[in-house]
């Protein structure tokens, strides 16, 4: 233990002289390469929140570090006394706006709009700078672009500025660090991960993907006005902010791995000094550049510090498991306090309330006129064929689909139309037929996520150390603990969700769903292509939660398990409900037994 | 009037031409769900094809048109086969940025092979040569690329429509899984699109290189126009590829005549931001949702 | 990552082996001085410190000093080691082949200087520094060259590139023979700047002296790319224009890349224009403007830039082309430092050279000429620089003003069915 504490005091002490001394190793040459690496390197970042955390594809980039270069450069030259402090402010202000201009709109859309969009605004100001000379003085560009200045020490070398880019890299990198490990980052990730899983969570996807696409915005804006005042150049042109330039961008966070900080560092400079090894090639580097990220995203594509860092991770730094705490294990499965005063403010023991709920697709009607309610505390089965609409009518209510007509009460409350990631919050919580886990992140994260709607911490506390920010996240990493423990995978904390065996990967969903502490779990199929033995499992575990006080819907084919589960049934045949009732009744309706025996008469 | 009647005719001929690359962009997307940022180069590396059949080897048109789309044909393949096939089970990102490294590492190696100096294809009609309407003077090769559009519309309609072949790839368009399980050779429906795809794209780099000549970077702007025009008319839309690629084409000409030269490269793409902010599902789409 | 401390080790880890892997990459290239290496005589040189070696022959002594032509670099200067000549060229990225080309013509003249025993018996030691095609990889060859010690620094060509290093070269002192045309990089006090090729100003002006006095035009109208070369050659002929009182009927812009000019031409065509002055970059572009004038039936004078010079114009089908003027640096082919020009590059390379690389042999021939005078003290090399007066290279002639412009006229030309013949000379200013 000691020793390895030495190892890693030296390293630490090591690689903080080499950087602080970097400029007195490298030739002025060298260092010009390392410098514009690292502010490459802060546009990089900035990437790697829009397409490595968030997984939304963007290539206006250059676009932003433009609009930040160009907004300094134009205000510092023609605006007295205005320094490049304020225009740093300016930069990183304007390329924040032109990224929620961009984003609000066109982040509704799937991936490939915002692709194209991205394209397309690329081109739209790349024009602008080329075209509206006025303002931006045209081909020519802004010369003369004054120096940054530390009180009266003028950072007129590219020593003295590189430490000016060195502490914004550090101060960015870090922020980036932090936020990757707390709710706002694991939400981004939850969007990567799965979109509609991260939505049922209660996280509302578009801001948060806003949120991202603007904070790249921003650490490009920055990357552009340190990278306009550079001191050997202080002059900025258009032809630097091309789509050529976002490619790179792209590449180079793809080269290092998408979702690494050290990875983005290490892309942008090793792609920026790449075309000094390969220039013999002279025009054809290019062309082993394209076939480099082609190989990449077959071979590596967590990428080459992705992978470093998954080898360290996995092999050298495995964290041990929490310890869950008794006391929060004993709470999981009931609801939140809060949720509890508002169920039980409402309790005429009716928890939901369907009422002639409909759902259409063009044609076809998938669920015609349904009507139940769902009393507080039991465990409510919704069954039938297939293809009777149970899974249509559970997305309805779980807010996936908008219902085409009906009411769906929650507690009294008209529930219909909202947002799934507002319901979260009313105390809905559910789990998927086809589980939706979040495959690359650890079975705690995914855990964590699920807590979303039950913890505060806006996007400034978790950019900050504050006190506050520290309590939030340990009360949340304990729950998520406390509810894996209750569903006995506390164990397999640290694992990835995807390595987990199918049984295990259901009760992480569950889980994840209980961390919301909802009043209400809406379970899709929870016992599909489970054995026997893990059937009997999930039936206690279910059980259990219905004692604590959730209430539980639930879609199943297993008629077995519900029958010995439910408090009361519910059939659907072709989208219309044909029966309701105990399950003893159910067992003996006509109209059930014939819609199943005719079911099972096609698919015998 | 004659100007318009010239800048109508012009549009629709570079419309038909984005149109014609917005389909091999639609086919890619609707079979295998990705968008091909390389769809550029299926017309770039034809058209240097052509340029190889025809210039350095001198062969007849009748031989060299056929044997150029034959050689797409097998680029397709060989694109499928390098560029999607090994990420066909990841997600779409991976994918689209394969497709942008292939986009890359292709211009490049053409830049490598053919050097940038731009080449002029032997072509049907002689550079310069115009039919005189009046006082409005109308390009021949216009005609022929607004002509043989509207037979690839025609013969598209027939094939998928109307032949076994058109219905299988309509099956696996739809549902892969379905497909399947309907006894549909569903990776071979997708080397298939490929195929068409870049047969598409190197009739569109025949029919444009007289105009544009040839050379390494020629794909990537109408890749990108026809791109937009695919989104413009309605993704995954086949009428709304055509209609958005000619929307596009005579609003770039009439906005560079009458609003402002300078910003006509920028005309698609603000139309594009235009339709997306207004109305996502294009003008001729429909709204789909994920289902869960 | 759980534990902060173990986190912070790992980042600090990584960033260790990353920056040791970067020294460690980085340092030959910046500890060991340019080293002579000595390959055969026509092989491919390396690109990174590589000269020629001796080929042993003496000198022949000649005094024509103020030409390209002769075989020597010969003067009293004392030079105690190999003269380091830097080139600031596009060796990697979109601009790669017009870098190739340049570097093919330096590589010429550079073996020529070196084989005919050097300056002053001292070997040029070329070393070839890539700006990446881009404005920030020409900073980074510039700083290359300062760490490599040169002496002086041939280009780049590319205007943004000068203006975008400008500052950097000033604070150097680095002299700096470019090629860039933008007229104003000469004109922002930076003296360590000396130009070896016609400026936008003198071509621009030019071109309007010669639509207005050989041409009679009345109607002058301006199709350029909105680049900084087509922007700013458009605003000199405005300018030159201004200043007769007269005025463009229309100006269109276009983006470097547009593949249609239906609405620009039609734009000018109805302007009632008789001359157009073509000012674009990107000679593709060039071809399809020609013809596409040749379809609207555009019958009016054109004067073009000097891409219309290109083989792809030149390939053009005749009857597009003829008439066509074209305002170039110079006439290849009418003098005999041309001659021999021409000559080295077929000899070494077998095919036509390229004509607007003459004046990367011309920089090397004149800085060797100099230098050999007054050694590698770039103050007095600045003074012989611009003392530099009617000196003939394979361009044309040199005389150099006190901001730094070499040349003070272009040639005319005018293609007339397949061949292009020189028209005239024209003085700008």
């Amino acid at each position: 233990m000691s020793s390895r504490k030495i190892i890693y005091g030296a390293s630490l002490l090591i690689a903080a002289l080499i950087i602080l001394l970097l400029p007195n190793l490298l030739d002025t040459g060298n260092m010009t390469h390392v410098i514009l690496g690292m502010i490459y390197a802060l546009a990089v970042l900035g990437l790697h929140y829009i397409l490595g955390l968030t997984g939304q594809m963007s290539l206006a980039q250059a676009a932003f570090w433009g609009i930040g270069a160009y907004t300094s450069g134009i205000l510092t030259t023609r605006v007295p006394g205005f320094s490049p402090w304020l225009g740093l402010v300016a930069g990183a202000f304007m390329a924040t706006m032109f990224g929620l201009l961009l984003g609000i709109p066109t982040l509704r859309l799937k991936g490939h709009y915002l692709a194209m969009a991205t394209i397309g605004f690329g081109i739209i100001v790349n024009l602008m700078l080329l075209n509206w000379t006025e303002v931006t003085g045209g081909a020519d560009g802004v010369r003369a672009l004054p120096y940054f200045y530390i009180l009266d020490f003028k950072l007129d070398t590219l020593s003295k500025y590189y430490y000016l880019v060195l502490a914004f890299l550090l101060l960015l990198a870090g922020a980036a660090w932090r936020l990757r490990r707390t709710r706002v980052g694991r939400s981004l990730l939850a969007i990567r991960e799965n979109e509609l899983a991260a939505e049922t969570m209660g996280i509302n996807t578009t801001l948060y993907k806003v949120l991202a696409f603007s904070l790249g915005a921003c650490y490009a804006g920055i990357a552009g006005v340190l990278f306009a005042h550079l001191p050997n150049v202080r002059y900025i042109s258009p032809d630097t902010f091309s789509f050529a330039q976002s490619v790179t961008f792209l590449a180079m966070l793809v080269l290092g791995g998408s979702d690494s900080i050290f990875g983005a560092i290490f892309g942008a400079i090793f792609l920026n000094y790449f075309p000094e090894w390969l220039r013999d090639l002279k025009t054809g580097y290019l062309a082993v550049y394209g076939a480099g990220v082609m190989l990449i995203m077959v071979f590596l594509p967590v990428g080459v510090v992705g992978l470093i860092e998954q080898l360290i991770r996995s092999r050298l730094l495995k964290p041990r498991p929490l310890a869950p705490k008794p006391e929060l294990v004993a709470q999981v499965g009931t609801p939140a306090s809060a949720l509890r005063d508002n169920g039980a403010a409402t309790s005429d023991g009716t928890i939901l309330w369907l009422k002639e709920l409909r759902k259409d697709f063009g044609g076809i009607r998938a669920v015609d006129g349904v009507s139940l309610q769902v009393k507080s505390g039991a465990i409510h089965a919704l069954i039938g064929p297939n293809g009777s609409g149970k899974t249509t009518a559970l997305n309805v209510i779980s807010g996936i689909y908008r219902p085409s007509g009906g009411d769906i009460l929650f507690l009294n409350e008209a529930i219909g139309g909202r947002a799934a990631w507002q319901l979260t919050s009313l105390g809905l919580a559910r789990t998927f037929q086809n589980i939706r886990l979040f495959p690359e992140l650890t079975v705690l994260e995914n855990v964590m996520i699920g807590q979303h709607v039950q913890s505060q911490l806006n996007f400034i506390q978790a950019l900050l150390p504050l006190p506050r920010s520290r309590i939030v996240e340990q009360k949340i990493r304990a729950e998520a603990v406390a509810a894996l423990e209750f569903v006995g995978l506390s164990d397999k904390q640290h694992e990835l969700a995807k390595n987990l065996a199918y049984g295990q990967q259901r009760r992480v969903e569950i889980a994840r769903a209980l961390a919301a502490k909802p009043l209400l779990l809406l379970l899709d199929e929870p016992a599909a292509g489970m054995n026997s033995r893990e059937t009997e499992d999930l039936l206690e575990l279910l059980r259990q939660i219905r004692e604590r006080g959730t209430t539980l819907l639930l879609v199943e084919h297993d008629m077995n398990l519900v029958m010995r589960l439910s408090d009361r049934v519910t059939v659907l045949n072709f989208g219309k409900e044909i029966a309701d009732g105990e399950p003893q009744q159910i067992e003996r309706d006509p109209a059930v037994i014939e819609a199943y025996l005719g079911a099972e008469v096609v698919y015998a | 009037m004659e100007d318009l009647i010239q800048l109508l005719i012009a549009g629709l001929a570079y419309g038909s031409v984005y149109a014609l690359i917005a389909l091999g962009f639609v086919l890619i997307y609707n079979a295998v769900g990705i968008v091909n940022f390389a769809q550029g180069e299926f017309v770039m590396v034809p058209s240097f094809i052509s340029i190889v059949f025809l210039n350095k080897l001198g062969w007849p048109f009748i031989i060299a048109y056929p044997a150029t789309l034959l050689v797409a044909a097998v680029f397709g393949i060989i694109f499928q086969r390098v560029a999607y096939y090994p990420l066909r089970r990841r997600s779409y990102l991976p994918v689209v940025i394969s497709t942008i490294g292939a986009s890359i590492l292709l211009q490049n190696g053409a830049l490598v092979i053919f050097e940038a100096q731009p080449y002029r294809p032997v072509s049907f009609f002689q550079a310069g040569q115009v039919i005189e309407l009046g006082s409005a003077r109308i390009v021949p090769q216009y005609l022929l690329i607004i002509f043989v559009t509207l037979l690839m519309v025609a013969f598209q309609y027939w094939l998928f429509e109307k032949t076994i072949i058109g219905k299988q790839f309509q099956a696996t368009a739809q549902d892969q899984q379905t497909a399947r399980l309907m006894g549909i050779r569903v990776d071979r429906m997708i080397v298939f699109t490929f195929i068409y795809s870049a047969m598409l794209g190197g009739i569109a780099g025949l029919l444009i290189s007289p105009l544009l000549l040839v050379y390494p970077l020629m794909g990537g702007g109408i890749a990108l126009k026809a791109f937009s025009a695919s989104i413009v008319g309605g993704f995954g839309s086949v009428p709304g590829a055509i209609l958005g690629g000619l929307i596009l084409g005579i609003a770039e000409k009439i906005g560079a005549r009458y609003i402002s030269s300078e910003y006509e490269q920028a005309i698609a793409f603000i139309i594009l931001i235009a339709v997306l902010l207004f109305r996502s599902q294009g003008l001729f789409g429909e709204k789909v949702s994920e289902k869960a | 990552m759980k534990h902060p401390s173990r986190s912070l080790s790992l980042f600090l880890l990584l960033v260790c082996i990353l920056i040791a892997a970067f020294v460690v990459a980085c340092a030959p290239s910046s500890t060991s001085a340019p080293a002579t290496v000595a390959p055969a005589a026509g092989g491919a040189t390396p690109t990174r410190a590589a000269a020629t070696t001796p080929s042993g022959t003496s000198a022949p002594s000649s005094g024509a000093s103020g030409s390209s032509l002769g075989p020597i670099a010969k003067g009293s200067a004392q030079l105690s080691g190999p003269v380091v000549i830097a080139l600031n060229i596009e060796v990697t990225g979109a601009g790669a082949q017009t870098g190739d080309l340049g570097k093919k013509a330096i590589d010429i003249a550079v073996e020529k200087v070196n084989k005919a025993g050097g300056i002053n018996g001292q070997q040029i030691n070329l070393i070839v520094e890539d700006a990446q095609s881009s404005n920030q990889g020409a900073l980074a060859a510039l700083n290359k060259a300062q760490d490599d010690k040169a002496v002086l620094m041939i280009g780049p060509v590319k205007s943004t590139q000068i203006l975008a290093i400008s500052e950097r070269i000033k604070e150097l002192s680095m002299l700096s023979l470019i090629g860039g045309t933008n007229a104003t990089l000469t004109k922002q006090g930076n003296q360590w700047l000396f130009r070896f090729r016609p400026d936008d100003s003198i071509a621009a002006n030019a071109m309007v002296a010669f639509a207005l006095n050989d041409l009679s035009a009345k109607k002058i109208a301006i199709l350029h790319d909105s680049d900084a070369f087509g922007t700013g050659g458009a605003d000199i002929i405005e300018a030159a224009l201004k200043a007769k009182n007269l005025s463009t009927v229309s100006r269109q812009k276009y983006t470097t890349g547009t593949q249609d000019f239906t609405a620009q031409l039609l734009a000018i065509k109805s302007a009632g224009t008789d001359t157009l002055c073509l000012y674009g970059t990107n000679v593709a572009d060039d071809a399809v403007i020609m013809r596409q004038a040749k379809e609207q039936g555009l019958k009016i004078n054109l004067i073009g830039s000097p891409s219309y010079g290109q083989a792809i114009i030149a390939d053009l089908p005749a009857d597009v082309t003829d008439g066509l003027y074209v305002v170039n640096d110079y006439f290849p082919g009418r003098t005999a430092e041309y001659a021999e020009y021409e000559k080295a590059w077929k000899d070494k390379y077998n095919s036509n050279p390229d004509t607007l690389s003459g004046w990367y042999w011309d920089a090397i021939h004149l800085s060797a000429q100099i230098i050999a005078r007054v050694g590698t003290d770039k103050n007095k090399i600045r003074e012989e620089l611009l003392k530099t007066q009617g000196w003939k290279g394979s361009v044309g002639t040199f005389n150099f003003t006190t901001n730094g412009d070499g040349r003070d006229s272009v040639d005319i030309m005018q293609y007339k069915g397949k061949a292009v013949q020189f028209v005239k000379t024209v003085k700008g200013g």
